[in-house]
């Protein structure tokens, strides 16, 4: 009976123990399927991720070769935007010389012609409407009309605005003209007060802005001292008044006569015949001086002979 | 072998072989115990008898399950005393057990005068061996009522002789002291071996194969198969079935444990083959991520350069469009002034009389050809650089012839608070000097600008003809023609009325004159603490750089010996 129960101790606690162990095996099979299927989940995520490794690495070297395939940028947009924003003729020099090898011409691209910007066209200061040196003598020369490629209507308008503005002065100083007469050692005094000089320098612009237009007219105009002074008007438009004065000095044989000249609030003098002839009485004495002379009875002294 | 041992085998032999003599060999050896055992019970040999053959029938058939180290005797006799008291427990024994009771009532305790006193003992001798261990009952019954020698009964417990013999007494003490516990007070060891002498009892030959044929009636057929090892898992002793059942036990268990240790370790691999998986899937996610946002980049990248690229094509294409437009303008054969276009042409046939109305000069020292007079003359970068070149060698060498000539004197101080004065002096150059640079020049240029652009510049150098006027004068900025005058330039430091020292310089040169003044202290090197700020451009733009630069280092010695590292004037 011991003997049995003994046995059925034994065989019990082995059995318990088999349980036990049966179970906690079943739990760890468990967990191993867990984690088994956990491991396999996760290595198709792996999979899943080295597949996307794969075509983001793909995409990656494609992406460079496209970047590296890229063509550089060319100077030329840069040129084309600084064209964009400002008028190519108010780009730097060097730009404006890139741009002219850029439409081809240079000094061999024409027999003919030569291809300038217009800025270029400026800065040489051209004397468009030129003074002569006698003064009163002023018109449109050949060179400046095909410069400016003018038509012959054009230049015609052009013209026919040169001499209205030299008839309208004239007759504007002849109507208004002071004449004082000789007195004392006074052998001339005339006064011009209030001569139009601004609003006819501007009737003259607006009939070149007619003519040939905003640009052109603005180069006829870039020189205003030369165009001017050869109207007649000068150049600067503060000047209202004009006034010469010729007096007659004697030194014992030798008679001088002595221009005193007044444009508003300058004054200059000097003796004749070389003194400066203020242009403002050029309608009334184209010659100048000689005029006067001829005007006012008195003999003008003769040129001293040049060496 | 002992006497133990032996049953066991002969036990063993007739269940496995089912060999009658061995069991009636068993028989043999303890039927005077069953039928002592049973006589002191039932009183009477027939039913003795009955009752051994009872006895050793349920041996017979409960053989099989006997061990090695089971005691035969002690269990023979238990099962006697349980047959015994069946038996009795029928009207017979009834009656005879009253009968019994009325007598030991008279008799109990106090064993009657004529009898011996182990008489009295008798009746309760069964209880008494019962109440022994076993080892102890076994030694009694192989002693008195197998009559086995004390080295027999040593053999058969497995001791020797001396200490069956002290087992043998001991047991009859303890028989000794359970009587007197059931108030026998004359119950010694003595009386108590006496009552087991005086009941043993022999069987006689005859009834050993009386016995013997009885149970062999009823004993089952020889064990085979599981029989055979049921009965040897019965056989084995408490240590052996404990081994065996251990072992029953182990193997499963074992197995168990192996499966659960290889299903941990399938648990501990799988988990490092996950833990292994999720640190590649996160440096994955990782590397995807740092792809992501490089693929991120490049793409932006790529977009933004296509965009470039596709502006730059527009551009591209506006900008030809452009040049086609205009170059269209500036090529027709009815060419006219365009306000959309920002170039104009001129016929080269008219460039040098343009070059006349100009109030502009081309060139301009120290050697640089003005950017109007560049694209007139349609110069490439090389031929700009060439002709910049002999510009600067032109005027490099006049500084040179310039400079050699020129010389210093004191001059007296015009008032009392002139410090110091002195005149620099640049002569005229010589006329072969000056002759010999202009020939130069005017025979290195044209062989640049050629034949068709030379006039341009030509005309600049002479008098314009038909009478018109020209601002300036490209023959004396060039300094082609020899210079009449000398330059000279004065200059002095002289103290003012408020006590600051300052420097006046006069000068005349080709015809023109002027005078410039300026504190001395300008003229301090850099880092005088005493130095103030302004610039002395004495004489810049009317004398020679030679000169200037004479005169500049005088005043400065000035500057320094009369100003410098003094407290700030």
């Amino acid at each position: 009976m011991n003997k049995i129960l003994l046995a059925l101790t034994i065989l019990g606690a082995g059995a318990g123990g088999f349980l036990t162990a049966h179970q906690s095996t079943i739990q760890l099979e468990r967990e191993a399927n867990a984690a088994r299927e956990a491991w396999l989940a996760q290595t198709q995520l792996v999979t899943v991720a080295q597949s996307e490794q794969a075509g983001l690495m793909e995409r990656v070297r494609e992406l460079k070769q496209q970047a590296q395939a890229q063509p550089p940028a060319v100077d030329e947009s840069a040129l084309w935007s600084s064209l964009q924003t400002n008028r190519a003729d108010h780009l730097p020099p060097e730009l404006r010389e890139r741009l002219l090898e850029e439409l081809g011409f240079n000094w061999q691209s024409s027999e003919d012609f030569i291809v300038v910007s217009k800025q270029a066209l400026r800065d040489i200061q051209m004397q468009a409407i030129p003074q002569r040196r006698d003064g009163w003598n002023v018109g449109l020369t050949d060179v400046v009309a095909r410069v400016l490629a003018m038509t012959p209507e054009e230049r015609s308008q052009v013209e026919a605005a040169i001499v209205r503005v030299k008839t309208d002065f004239r007759d504007w100083t002849l109507s208004h003209v002071e004449r004082h007469e000789p007195k004392d050692d006074v052998v001339a005094h005339y006064i011009l007060p209030n001569y139009p000089a601004m609003s006819v320098s501007n009737n003259f612009a607006i009939g070149l802005f007619e003519a040939v237009g905003r640009e052109r007219a603005e180069l006829l105009l870039l020189n205003p001292q030369n165009w001017m002074s050869g109207l007649g008007l000068e150049s600067n438009p503060m000047t209202h008044t004009a006034v010469f004065i010729i007096k007659r000095e004697v030194g014992g044989n030798v008679q001088r006569f002595k221009a005193e000249i007044q444009k508003n609030i300058g004054r200059s003098s000097g003796y004749l015949p070389g003194a400066s002839f203020p242009n403002a009485f050029r309608p009334l004495f184209p010659n100048g001086w000689p005029d006067v002379a001829k005007r006012e009875g008195f003999e003008l002294p003769e040129e001293p002979q040049k060496k | 072998m002992n006497e133990r041992r032996q049953d066991f085998e002969l036990l063993q032999r007739f269940t496995r072989h089912g060999e009658q003599p061995a069991f009636a060999d068993v028989v043999r050896r303890h039927l005077d115990l069953v039928f002592a055992t049973a006589m002191r019970k039932v009183e009477d040999a027939g039913v003795a008898q009955e009752v051994a053959q009872n006895v050793f029938a349920a041996l017979a058939r409960k053989a099989w399950r006997f061990a090695p180290d089971d005691s035969l005797p002690a269990w023979l006799h238990k099962a006697a005393l349980l047959e015994s008291k069946s038996w009795l427990r029928g009207e017979l024994g009834r009656r005879r057990r009253e009968q019994a009771a009325a007598e030991l009532g008279t008799t109990m305790n106090t064993p009657p005068e004529d009898q011996p006193a182990f008489h009295a003992l008798v009746p309760l001798l069964d209880d008494a061996l019962l109440s022994l261990r076993e080892k102890d009952r076994t030694a009694l019954l192989l002693r008195f009522y197998e009559s086995q020698s004390l080295r027999e009964v040593g053999g058969t417990l497995g001791v020797n002789e001396d200490a069956a013999r002290k087992r043998v007494q001991s047991a009859l003490e303890k028989l000794a002291e359970f009587f007197n516990r059931r108030g026998f007070k004359t119950a010694t060891v003595a009386a108590a071996a006496a009552a087991l002498q005086h009941t043993a009892t022999s069987a006689s030959a005859a009834l050993v194969s009386t016995v013997v044929g009885a149970a062999l009636q009823v004993a089952p057929p020889a064990l085979v198969g599981l029989g055979v090892w049921l009965a040897r898992l019965a056989s084995l002793s408490r240590v052996q079935t404990a081994a065996v059942c251990v072992a029953l036990a182990a193997v499963p268990v074992g197995w168990q444990l192996n499966e659960r240790h290889a299903a941990g370790q399938e648990v501990k691999r799988t988990q490092t083959q996950l833990l292994a998986a999720q640190n590649e899937e996160f440096a994955l996610q990782a590397e995807l991520e740092r792809l992501r946002a490089v693929s991120g980049r490049l793409e932006q990248s790529v977009a933004q350069a296509n965009e470039a690229a596709a502006r730059v094509a527009a551009s591209a294409q506006a900008f030809d469009a452009w040049k086609k437009n205009i170059r269209g303008l500036l090529t027709a054969a009815d060419y006219r002034w365009s306000d959309d276009s920002a170039f104009v042409r001129i016929p080269k046939a008219i460039l040098p009389q343009l070059s006349e109305l100009s109030d502009a000069e081309p060139l301009s020292p120290p050697g640089v050809v003005r950017p109007y007079a560049r694209e007139l003359m349609g110069l490439t970068p090389s031929e700009r650089q060439s002709v910049e070149a002999a510009l600067q060698r032109h005027f490099a060498d006049l500084e040179r012839d310039r400079e050699a000539g020129i010389y210093e004197t004191n001059k007296p101080p015009r008032h009392d608070l002139v410090l110091a004065a002195k005149l620099f002096v640049a002569p005229a150059l010589p006329e072969d000097a000056v002759k010999r640079r202009a020939d130069q020049l005017l025979a290195e240029l044209p062989g640049i600008l050629g034949e068709e652009r030379w006039p341009l510049v030509q005309v600049r150098l002479k008098e314009a003809p038909g009478g018109y006027t020209r601002g300036g004068n490209l023959r004396t900025i060039l300094n082609l023609d020899l210079e009449k005058s000398a330059e000279h330039l004065v200059v002095d430091v002289e103290t003012y009325a408020n006590g600051t020292i300052m420097w006046e310089c006069s000068l005349s040169a080709r015809g023109m004159s002027g005078r410039q003044v300026g504190a001395l202290s300008e003229l301090l090197p850099e880092g005088d603490p005493n130095r103030t700020k302004g610039s002395a451009d004495l004489g810049q733009g009317f004398v020679s750089d030679a000169l200037r630069q004479r005169a500049l280092a005088w005043l400065q010695e000035q500057a320094t010996a009369r100003l410098g590292k003094k407290e700030k004037p």
